[in-house]
């Protein structure tokens, strides 16, 4: 017994060391890149793409369907891109404002390389105003009233690597409003063994999102609700921009999945998930993971009660009835809901609990009862 | 011994309670009780003071700030009928004991307030109410804003203090104000360093607002302006001045239409930048708002450039603001009454 425990303790001290040895080079390269960012210009901006000039110094941002007219000195919506005597820059290149290594299951992705972690960052701003943004403090900021770090495209993937992190994950607020960086890190030739993803809202015109496609790995599309009003009422954005955003993914080779915040009352009724459902079976297919997950009160939104879990569940259902063949829970940890199942014996391939794999018994991309091919991006064995 | 009945016991109490709430909503005087502001209308919706520099000023250089002061004074008293200089000031700010200047620098120092104009409202301030400099604060958004437009970062000197929103230890507050279609946190400066705050703005045109004046300049005091300028703004300005911290603290407004961009704007474009040597000043900042932009829309007729609604970006906020839902102030030639001031 002593002896058992012994070395139980040894394996947990070693274990433990690797893990705060991990933490502790992470902490010190975020501090080393903070101080980089105190040392340079609060003035840092870089040229955008995606823009044209209509009138005098008037300038058209054509990265969204906002298409927002911005004139010398302003910005758009987003807050990061700005007109400067008639050429337009975005402030965010290399400047995320948080940068995390979190587990690829919290983006969610569930069918991406399960149990690795993704080197998670965000830049302020959004193109979008959701009521319940999660994020607010950092997706409804402008740049400088945020801490900035300078973490250049290969400083990026070179972080991505110290800590063990398998893929560069720009999420947290709207990624789209900082193409140039996405585009720019996607674009560097060292990065084999870095996936480059996106944790997107999916408002993005077609013109710079298929440019953007063929250097990204994965992406994740949150689908807001199913109707134009309420992406209005409550996101001051638009549901079609956003289903083209998703049948331009169905068409490209980029492992994709989306997400629902299911709100009561709001955007969770029968006839609503039924229609969204019955959509994604028909323009991108019975194979993209699609989660439901839960609304906690938060934002503009504080008055509003989370969401009951029976709601979650019933779209579940509605979502098989539907024929989607892989469908999850989301913020609801230890719900069966996250589990993967095998879409033709029914047996779990998949336990997880929250963002952590409990066990993964998916071999070479299929299932090892009967052979069954699951969608998705898997480790080799 | 008298007994009291009960019901002389509770219309007693009664009686004590409403004399106690009324007292308690009477502003007290000022110290200096020799001037009479009891007869003063205070508020003055709808009213605006043009004032012109017209007098001697030396080439290119505008009104120094001595002029202005000057100027400012005068305004003020005629804008009250006041008797004397003093009273107006004592009238809008009877309790004030600290005071924040919001400027709008976001153009260079072509076109944003006038250093000279905010340091003049100091000198007035600190004249008629007896108070030390260093509790007016001049700000904007950034330090590096008030820089180029010719101010000094004055964080704990002498004289006025002249910072932003971005100057350590300062920042937005820690919850979200919401009105209307506005949720923002507000700058610090506006909700814990002053009491009340005067609006200090840049007279231009605005390529989506149509008109940047006195309303407008509250979005420097949001955190997050670019979600509020979808259709023209409107009805975002109306409800940025809305919240009722932005609203209850605002005392008065001086426009600076020393240089007013007339087209182009909101950043400085010299082939459309007029010397007019001008100052709005008003209680009402609907009203203020509202000749600034007929004054824009003159100058543009001047220089042939059509009306702001042919170009589809009249400032449609203003009557917005006007309307009863806002009651911001006044809206229209009829329900406005301009004052002409020279100096």
């Amino acid at each position: 017994m002593i002896s058992t425990s012994l070395r139980s303790t040894r394996r947990t001290f070693i274990a433990r060391s690797v893990c705060a040895s991990g933490c502790l080079s992470f902490c010190a390269l975020a501090q080393r890149a903070g101080m980089l960012a105190a040392e340079s210009s609060p003035e840092q901006r870089r040229q955008a793409s995606h823009w044209k000039r209509i009138r005098e110094d008037v300038i058209e941002c054509r990265l969204c369907p906002r298409l927002c007219n911005v004139a010398d000195m302003e910005r758009g919506y987003c807050g990061v891109r700005e007109n400067r005597d008639g050429t337009y820059y975005t402030l965010v290149h290399s400047h995320p404002c948080t940068v995390n290594a979190d587990p690829i299951e919290k983006k969610p992705l569930f069918h991406f390389l399960p149990g690795t972690k993704a080197l998670s960052l965000a830049t302020a701003g959004c193109n979008m105003l959701c009521k319940f943004c999660q994020n607010w403090e950092i997706s409804q900021s402008r740049p400088e009233q945020l801490p900035r770090m300078q973490l250049p495209p290969e400083k990026l993937i070179a972080l991505s690597r110290q800590t063990g992190c398998r893929s560069i994950a720009f999420t947290y607020s709207e990624p789209i409003i900082a193409y140039e960086y996405i585009l720019d890190t996607a674009a560097q030739k060292e990065r084999p063994d870095v996936s480059v993803i996106i944790i997107s809202n999916g408002f993005i015109n077609p013109e710079p999102f298929q440019e953007l496609l063929p250097h990204l790995q994965s992406v994740k599309i949150d689908l807001k609700g199913f109707t134009e009003t309420f992406y209005q009422t409550y996101c001051d954005g638009r549901l079609r921009p956003v289903l083209d955003t998703l049948v331009a993914l169905r068409k490209s080779n980029v492992w994709f999945e989306i997400v629902t915040l299911l709100i009561s009352g709001l955007n969770d009724s029968e006839k609503e998930i039924t229609e969204m459902t019955r959509w994604l079976k028909e323009h991108v297919g019975c194979d993209v993971p699609v989660h439901f997950t839960r609304f906690h009160p938060t934002f503009q939104m504080k008055d509003h009660p989370p969401t009951q879990i029976r709601s979650i569940e019933r779209a579940c259902e509605i979502a098989r009835v539907a024929g989607l063949k892989f469908v999850y829970t989301g913020n609801v940890p230890g719900h069966p809901g996250e589990t993967t199942l095998c879409p033709q014996c029914k047996t779990s391939l998949i336990q997880r609990y929250g963002h952590f794999v409990k066990s993964n018994r998916i071999i070479n991309g299929k299932c090892p009862d009967c052979g069954t091919t699951i969608p998705g991006r898997w480790e080799k064995v | 011994m008298r007994r009291i009945s009960r019901r002389d016991f509770v219309t007693g109490i009664i009686q004590t309670i409403s004399a106690m709430t009324l007292a308690s909503t009477i502003p007290s005087l000022p110290v200096h009780s020799e001037v009479n502001i009891s007869t003063l209308d205070t508020r003055k919706i709808g009213h605006v003071v043009r004032l012109r520099f017209t007098g001697k000023l030396q080439g290119s250089v505008g009104p120094s700030r001595r002029t202005i002061a000057a100027g400012i004074r005068v305004a003020l008293q005629k804008l009250f009928d006041a008797e004397d200089e003093t009273s107006p000031w004592r009238a809008i700010f009877p309790q004030d004991k600290s005071f924040s200047l919001k400027t709008n620098c976001l153009s260079g120092f072509r076109l944003s307030t006038s250093p000279d104009v905010s340091l003049a409202v100091v000198d007035c301030l600190e004249q008629h109410l007896h108070i030390s400099p260093t509790n007016c604060t001049i700000w904007d958004r950034s330090e590096r804003e008030l820089e180029s437009a010719g101010y000094h970062i004055n964080r704990t000197g002498s004289g006025p203090k002249i910072i932003a929103t971005d100057t350590e230890g300062i920042g937005y507050s820690g919850s979200l104000y919401m009105q209307g279609n506005a949720c923002s946190l507000l700058s610090r400066i506006i909700t814990d360093h002053a009491r009340c705050w005067i609006n200090i703005p840049k007279l231009k045109d605005h390529n989506l607002s149509g008109v940047s004046g006195c309303l407008k300049n509250t979005f420097g005091v949001i955190h997050n302006p670019n979600k509020y300028h979808g259709n023209h703004c409107d009805p975002y300005v109306a409800d940025v001045n809305a919240i009722p911290l932005i609203r209850e603290r605002f005392r008065l407004a001086v426009v600076d239409a020393l240089t007013v961009q007339y087209h182009g704007g909101p950043g400085y474009k010299a082939e459309w930048c007029s010397k007019e040597n001008c100052l709005l000043i008003s209680r009402d900042p609907v009203a203020v708002d509202y000749i600034g932009w007929r004054m824009i829309e003159q100058l543009r007729k001047t220089h042939g450039l059509p009306p702001l609604e042919m170009e589809g970006r009249h400032p449609i906020h203003l009557q917005t603001a006007a309307s009863p839902a806002y009651g911001l102030g006044k809206y229209g030639e009829a329900d406005i009454c301009v004052l002409e001031v020279e100096l």
